[in-house]
């Protein structure tokens, strides 16, 4: 947990500004270079001058290298900003409005739901697309979890979390279900992928799925950090300053959600990025929540497009599925950061 | 780590080709002395009352042959068919499609027990003395029980030899020489070696009557997956079918049955020809759509010229049609040269 910090004293706001300017600049050149990084390598290493040649070449002319570059690289290289960065500030706004520092973008059963609608289309065709079909159930898992907690009630942080264990609960036994009763299948392979989380399929259409999410609520989001700010009081100070506490965290917590189910929905469930960077984020921004908003999005997509430069390259010329890569280096990234702090402090 | 792997694989396959030349040196010599000493053993008579082998580091002793076997996947159903044995099977599960018309008997239908791996109470309901799996998995805790499990219950229990020891199998490559041992082994548990032996003459005579390409002709042999192709490395018997149709596995360099390569790494491949498996549950149609509507995929040569050569799944693994497979492939090869 963290407490609320006053930090009107003069200097001690300039140093932090200061602070996070830096880290936001910082942060943003480590981001462009990962991108230019992530897009030249793979199993078909493209040179810049190649990339180059792309943009001045008409595309009925491309060499392998460079429909490579256009047509997988690039999507895939914008899938994973987005995905990382809508799924890192989403949860940095659980995290806060449940007050709750493992709280994540599945909890409220939005994972576990999309890979019900994700299985049934890789395992039964269904003839809808992937994406369309996990954002659907990832929604009605939400919406599920929101009704059990009492939505129009008196919405507690122990209700939210107790219902989302039981509805993640619940669509992963239908998930299981749709597994075992499989028809013949190497599907297996595919459903693990899609679990894990994995922007192998990742094409121009996921680019715009994952990008117009973040937009569309990522923005309103960064929109409503004022009110998102308030939820580091206790709900008693919030609702003595005339606001819904319950319906104030319904709509926040359903905008972080439903920004989760997008990304979810292209990307598979990919873990770690969205419990993890929000602390990241923190330890450079310990006051405004807009700037950990921020720092939450710039680091969780660099997290997220140079795990997934990993995952392509440490067996070439497979590919790890990219929420195996993101767990090892987020795990380590925490525990540096938890090492420093602790050593700061002198613990 | 990624610097290192490449090399590793090499070291690997170069390996593997040393043992594979020496395991074929092993064979030839083996199988002169065999048609000799084989002989002479026959004349001898009075076989030792069992037979011993060990199949997948399990020693396996029988008295007699089996009389009620249980198959498991088609490779094993298909091949006691080819030897005349469809008697003998008491029921079927796993199946990878249907029995080709060829090798079904005139009035005999498979009874085929489950679609996938049936429970042990299930397999005991139909009281057999022995089960032929095509993989070793099939005989494990979660199916039909560990093997010797099974044994205890008086089931003895075969594996075919290139799907032991699926943890390894970095470490083989298979052959038709392994193929055809198989075959033979298959032929001394169930006292048909006569049979076996003609079989083996036929699908050696298929392979020599294969018109191997003059040109080099490079293949990727694609068989499920959508995000990732699951595609053929150079150890398993899709790289063995390739290599006796003469061309080139484009993944010859690296050392696995199967693997999931990426799209991209697929795309950089560049094959004149792409292999579709064709399985029920995985159509070859269903892979040349996803091919062509993949952005990268769709712009290869091999997909603009429609170079497919479609090879029904249970003929991957190995088995009795793995030598069909081979001739599928040339002749594709050949049909499409000749349209040029």
């Amino acid at each position: 947990m963290f407490q609320h910090r006053n930090t009107s004293a003069g200097t001690s706001s300039t140093r932090s500004r200061l602070r996070f300017h830096v880290t936001f600049v910082l942060a943003l050149v480590v981001l462009a270079v990962s991108c230019v990084l992530a897009t030249g390598l793979g199993a078909a290493p493209i040179g810049l001058d190649e990339m180059w040649a792309t943009l001045t070449v008409p595309s009925v002319d491309w060499s392998m290298n460079q429909v490579i570059f256009a047509e997988v690289r690039v999507p895939r290289v914008l899938t994973g900003l987005a995905v990382g960065a809508g799924l890192a500030l989403s949860g940095l706004v659980l995290q806060i409005t449940l007050r709750n520092d493992l709280a994540e973008p599945y909890l409220l059963g939005i994972s576990s739901g999309a890979s019900v609608g994700a299985v049934a289309v890789l395992i039964f065709g269904l003839g809808l697309a992937l994406p369309v079909a996990a954002f659907f159930t990832g929604l009605l898992a939400l919406f599920i979890t929101l009704l059990i907690s009492g939505f129009n009630g008196r919405v507690t942080v122990y209700r939210v979390v107790l219902a989302g264990v039981a509805v993640s609960a619940l669509f992963s036994a239908v998930t299981s279900l749709l597994i075992f009763s499989a028809p013949q299948t190497d599907s297996y392979r595919q459903v693990l992928h899609w679990i894990i989380g994995s922007l192998s399929s990742a094409s121009w259409e996921t680019s715009a799925i994952s990008g117009a999410t973040l937009l569309v609520f990522g923005g309103v989001l960064i929109g409503l950090t004022r009110l998102l700010e308030l939820f580091q009081l206790d709900d008693a100070e919030i609702t003595g300053l005339g606001i819904n506490t319950p319906i104030s965290r319904g709509i926040l917590m359903s905008l972080a959600a439903l920004l989760a189910a997008g990304m979810v929905s292209v990307s598979g469930a990919i873990g770690f990025v969205g419990l993890m960077v929000p602390h990241v984020a923190r330890t450079f921004a310990r006051s405004s929540v807009r700037q950990q908003a921020i720092l939450s999005m710039v680091f969780g997509a660099i997290l997220l497009v140079l795990a997934d430069t990993a995952a392509r390259l440490v067996i070439l010329p497979e590919e790890l599925p990219v929420g195996i890569a993101t767990s090892i280096l987020g795990a380590i990234a925490l525990c540096i950061i938890m090492g420093r702090k602790a050593h700061r402090r002198g613990v | 780590m990624s610097g290192n792997e490449p090399r590793g694989k090499f070291t690997r396959l170069g390996m593997r080709h040393i043992a594979l030349f020496a395991v074929s040196l092993l064979a030839i010599t083996s199988c002169t002395s065999n048609e000799e000493s084989g002989q002479e053993e026959q004349a001898e008579a009075a076989r030792p009352a069992g037979t011993q082998i060990n199949n997948c580091g399990v020693e396996l002793e029988l008295d007699s042959p089996p009389e009620r076997v249980f198959t498991v996947k088609s490779s094993t159903l298909e091949m006691l068919l080819a030897l005349g044995l469809e008697d003998r099977v008491v029921g079927s599960a796993y199946l990878d499609g249907p029995v080709p018309e060829e090798l079904t008997p005139s009035g005999w239908t498979p009874n085929v027990v489950s679609d996938e791996i049936p429970s042990r109470e299930v397999l005991l309901s139909h009281d057999p003395d022995f089960v032929l799996a095509g993989w070793e998995s099939n005989v494990s805790a979660d199916g039909i029980g560990e093997r010797d499990e099974l044994a205890e219950l008086g089931i003895d229990s075969y594996v075919l030899p290139p799907a032991c020891e699926f943890d390894n199998e970095v470490e083989q490559s298979v052959t038709f020489e392994d193929i055809f041992a198989m075959f033979e082994e298959v032929g001394v548990l169930f006292d048909v070696e006569q049979e076996v032996e003609e079989l083996v003459a036929n699908q050696q005579q298929t392979l020599e009557d294969i018109e191997q390409p003059a040109d080099e002709v490079d293949v990727l042999w694609y068989s499920s997956g959508s995000d990732a192709p699951f595609v053929a490395g150079a150890a398993g018997t899709p790289h063995m079918i390739m290599e006796a149709a003469g061309v080139n596995n484009v993944l010859d360099d690296v050392a696995r049955t199967w693997f999931s390569i990426s799209w991209e790494g697929f795309v950089s491949e560049d094959p004149d020809f792409i292999v579709l498996v064709d399985a029920p549950w995985n159509t070859a149609e269903d892979k040349r759509e996803r091919i062509e509507s993949h952005p990268a995929a769709s712009r290869l040569d091999a997909v603009e010229a429609g170079n497919y050569i479609e090879i029904p799944f249970a003929a991957t693994e190995a088995g009795i049609r793995n030598v069909d497979a081979a001739s599928m492939v040339a002749d594709a090869v050949a049909e499409s040269q000749a349209d040029q």
